[in-house]
Parts: structure tokens; C-alpha cells; sequence
């Protein structure tokens, strides 16, 4: 791209916000190099087009909005797939932090076909929900915009905290009535087989499976009733919550178990695990269905005569 | 055709869907699996649903199209897509580009064989 016509106050304002655009993306995953060499073929070539004073490049730039800005249109776009995380040997690996345009994209997002995403955060997979339920026809690929959950009645996302919040209170009430008939040292790992392999004291053993299916609902509850969460951040809360509920309070049921009994079937984690997704999953699946249904009584019209020419 | 042939047709039809959804939704409204439908019937074009799906997505986050549920003689309401005021421009754009993109592959490629 030739940049005769530029004058360098010109060239001067391109440079500065290249450099803000730079310090924008920094800490993003995004690929930084490509994105300015982008921005800057964009800017000269719409340049080109004008007289090439500052102000007509100010008003390029004025359009693309300010750097921060810009950062976030090249974020949602490229959040727009799945598949945004990088990889090693073949295995992706995400360490931007958790947002809700990434739990849409990766946790919940049936126009992605691909049942098995990168992480949220951290190396490997997670499941797309989302996908599973497009698989199952349970839903279409499209029926879901790009943010999701956006009209879910007030009703069912209290509702979907109450299920993982019972959950784990029933967890929390067993540990409690167990406690006293419990020895010291309590089993803290099963093996393949079903048997523990490892021992612990029950104070830490225990007290661990509590935060773990407690401490997520409790956060839900004071994130539900921040002002200004909306209803995506709130159902992906429940959701995530009744992960931890079921995994939590499986865990404490095994514990219980396996301190009084030598060895509990070896299906039994593989049973709790298992639960944990489908109930997540369920979750997920109703919260979006009533979400379409109200969407549909609000805004349903009639079809369209359409006629023949097509 | 080795993987990474594929890889590279891949990658440049896919440029091409996004100018194929607009151009097919000039027509008139039309809703996902009647896209999905029409460009996945043209063997030269091949695109499937996991591709057309995101890419609506993108199209209409980015203002290009934008979706009405309209109700259905079987089932629930269908999503019917159309191109927005700035999608129709933005249709006439890439058309011309794209018109002279071909016309100059075209010539370099009937170089080639004389």
C-alpha cells in the first residue's frame, strides 16, 4: 500500500492509535500482529479514497470507534466461534479470563457444532451444551442469539438457583447428622475399583466438599441479586452452580459411605460425575426453552405471504 | 487431496459463504434451514450447517441481517432472516469486488495455460 498522500500529521495520527489499539489488546489472546496489520491496511486503504489531510483520518478513526472499543468488536467477533483458544500438541489452552460472551460461545452455543470446546479457563475440553442439545433435537442451531438466555422469566432463573442451593444444603445436613458417627480419618480418594486409596482427617476432608458445593451457590445467590446482572450471567451461575452442588454433595454421600463401608462400587464417582453434567445440562436446556417460549409470545407474528417470486 | 489442500478450500470458501448469505437473503426472508438447505445442495459451494449457523450469528451482530420469528404451520415459530438497509450496501460493495476479483483470477489463470 503506497502512502503518497498522507501528510505525516496524517501518518502521525494512524501510528498513535495503532499504538492505543496495541495497548488495548495487550493481555487478550487475540493475534495482536495480524489485527493491526489489518487495522493499518484498513485505515490506509480508506485513506487512500479521501485527500489524506488529518481531519479525513481523524474521521476514519473517529469510526472505528475508540481503541477499547475496537478491542471489544475484535473480541465478540472472534468469540463469535468456539475455536479461539490456542493450542499445544494439538490441545487448546485458554487462560483469558471467564467472561459471559465466552460461556455463550463455549458452554452454550448451539450454532457451534462441535460438542467438545476448549476450556473456559485453563488446558483441554469442555463440553458445549449447546451442541449436545442441537444433537439430541432438542433444539435448533439457531434459536439462541448470540447472547443467550437474554428472555428467561425472573421465576425460573430464582428457581434454577433453588435446585443447586438445595443440593448442596442436603449435602451440608448429611455431613452434619454423620459427623459424630464418623472416624477421625475418612476416605478422600477412591481408586478404579471402587476402593479408597487414600485417608484423610474428616474436618479437612469434609469441610472441602462443603466450600465446594456451597461456597459456588452462595456466590450465585450474591451475584443473582447485584444490580445490573443480567439474565446470561444468572443462568450460567445456576448452571454452573449445580456442577458443583451435585459434585459436592455426590462426594459427601461417598464419604460417608466409604467410612463406614470397606469399598462402595467403583461406578459410583462415574454415577455422581455423570449426574453432575446431565443436570447441567437439563438446567441449561429448560432455562432456554423458557426463554424462547417468552420470546415467542412477545414477539411471534404471523407468516409472511411470500409469494412465488424467489 | 491431502489435508492440507482441504484445509486451504476450506478457508477460502469460507470467505465467500458470508457474500452468499447476503446474496441469497436479497431475495427475500428466509429461515435457517432453507439456507442452510439452498448452499449446502451446491456441490461447488459445499457449506455446511455448523459453517452458515456462526456466521449468521456474526452477520447479525454485526447489523448486516437481523431475524423475526414467524410462526409455522408444523412446530414452533422459525427464525426468518433479512438483510438490513446497511446489508444491502454492504451486498452491492463485496458484489463489485468480488465481480472484479473473479474477472482478474480468471485472466491470470488463462495466462497460465497459453
Amino acid at each position: 500500500m503506497s502512502e503518497t498522500g498522507l501528510s505525516p500529521q496524517a501518518r502521525a495520527l494512524i501510528e498513535e492509535y495503532l499504538t492505543q489499539v496495541r495497548d488495548a489488546l495487550r493481555g487478550t489472546d487475540l493475534p495482536r500482529s495480524e489485527i493491526l496489520v489489518d487495522l493499518r491496511t484498513h485505515i490506509e486503504e480508506a485513506a487512500t479514497g479521501s485527500d489524506g489531510s488529518p481531519d479525513a483520518v481523524r474521521a476514519i478513526i473517529e469510526d472505528l470507534g475508540p481503541a477499547e472499543q475496537y478491542r471489544e468488536t475484535v473480541e465478540e467477533t472472534a468469540e463469535g466461534t468456539a475455536q479461539t483458544a490456542r493450542r499445544v500438541l494439538g490441545v487448546p489452552y485458554d487462560f483469558t479470563l471467564p467472561s459471559t460472551a465466552k460461556f455463550a460461545a463455549r458452554w452454550w452455543n448451539p450454532a457451534d457444532p462441535h460438542i467438545f470446546v476448549p476450556r473456559m479457563f485453563g488446558v483441554g475440553w469442555t463440553v458445549n451444551f449447546g451442541a449436545v442439545a442441537v444433537r439430541l433435537g432438542m433444539m435448533r442451531p439457531d434459536d439462541e442469539d448470540a447472547m443467550p438466555f437474554g428472555n428467561v422469566p425472573d421465576r425460573a432463573l430464582v428457581l434454577a438457583m433453588v435446585i443447586p442451593t438445595l443440593i448442596a444444603a442436603a449435602g451440608a445436613i448429611a455431613a452434619a447428622v454423620a459427623w459424630h458417627g464418623l472416624p477421625a480419618e475418612v476416605p478422600t480418594h477412591w481408586g478404579i475399583s471402587g476402593a479408597p486409596d487414600q485417608w484423610g482427617p474428616k474436618a479437612s476432608a469434609l469441610g472441602f466438599l462443603l466450600l465446594m458445593g456451597v461456597g459456588p451457590v452462595l456466590l450465585g445467590w450474591l451475584q443473582g441479586f447485584r444490580k445490573g446482572t443480567s439474565k446470561a450471567v444468572r443462568a450460567f451461575w445456576a448452571a454452573g452452580t449445580a456442577t458443583f452442588s451435585v459434585l459436592g454433595s455426590g462426594l459427601i454421600g461417598l464419604t460417608i459411605y466409604g467410612a463406614k463401608n470397606p469399598a462402595p462400587p467403583g461406578w459410583w464417582s462415574l454415577v455422581i460425575i455423570v449426574g453432575a453434567l446431565v443436570l447441567t445440562f437439563v438446567m441449561l436446556l429448560l432455562m432456554s426453552r423458557l426463554g424462547l417460549r417468552a420470546e415467542w409470545r412477545q414477539t411471534s407474528e404471523p407468516r409472511e405471504d411470500k409469494g412465488e417470486a424467489r | 487431496m491431502g489435508p492440507v489442500n482441504e484445509t486451504r478450500i476450506s478457508q477460502f470458501r469460507k470467505g465467500v459463504v458470508e457474500l452468499a448469505i447476503l446474496a441469497l437473503l436479497d431475495g427475500g426472508e428466509l429461515y435457517g434451514v432453507e439456507i442452510v438447505d439452498t448452499l449446502g445442495t451446491d456441490p461447488a459451494l459445499a457449506i455446511s450447517a455448523g459453517t452458515v449457523y456462526p456466521l449468521l450469528s456474526r452477520l447479525k451482530k454485526g447489523g448486516l441481517i437481523d431475524s423475526v420469528w414467524r410462526e409455522s404451520p408444523v412446530g414452533p415459530p422459525r427464525k426468518y432472516y433479512k438483510l438490513t438497509k446497511r446489508g444491502e450496501t454492504e451486498l452491492e460493495t463485496m458484489a463489485a469486488e468480488w465481480s472484479g476479483v473473479v474477472e482478474s483470477i480468471q485472466r491470470l489463470l488463462e495466462a497460465r495455460k497459453s
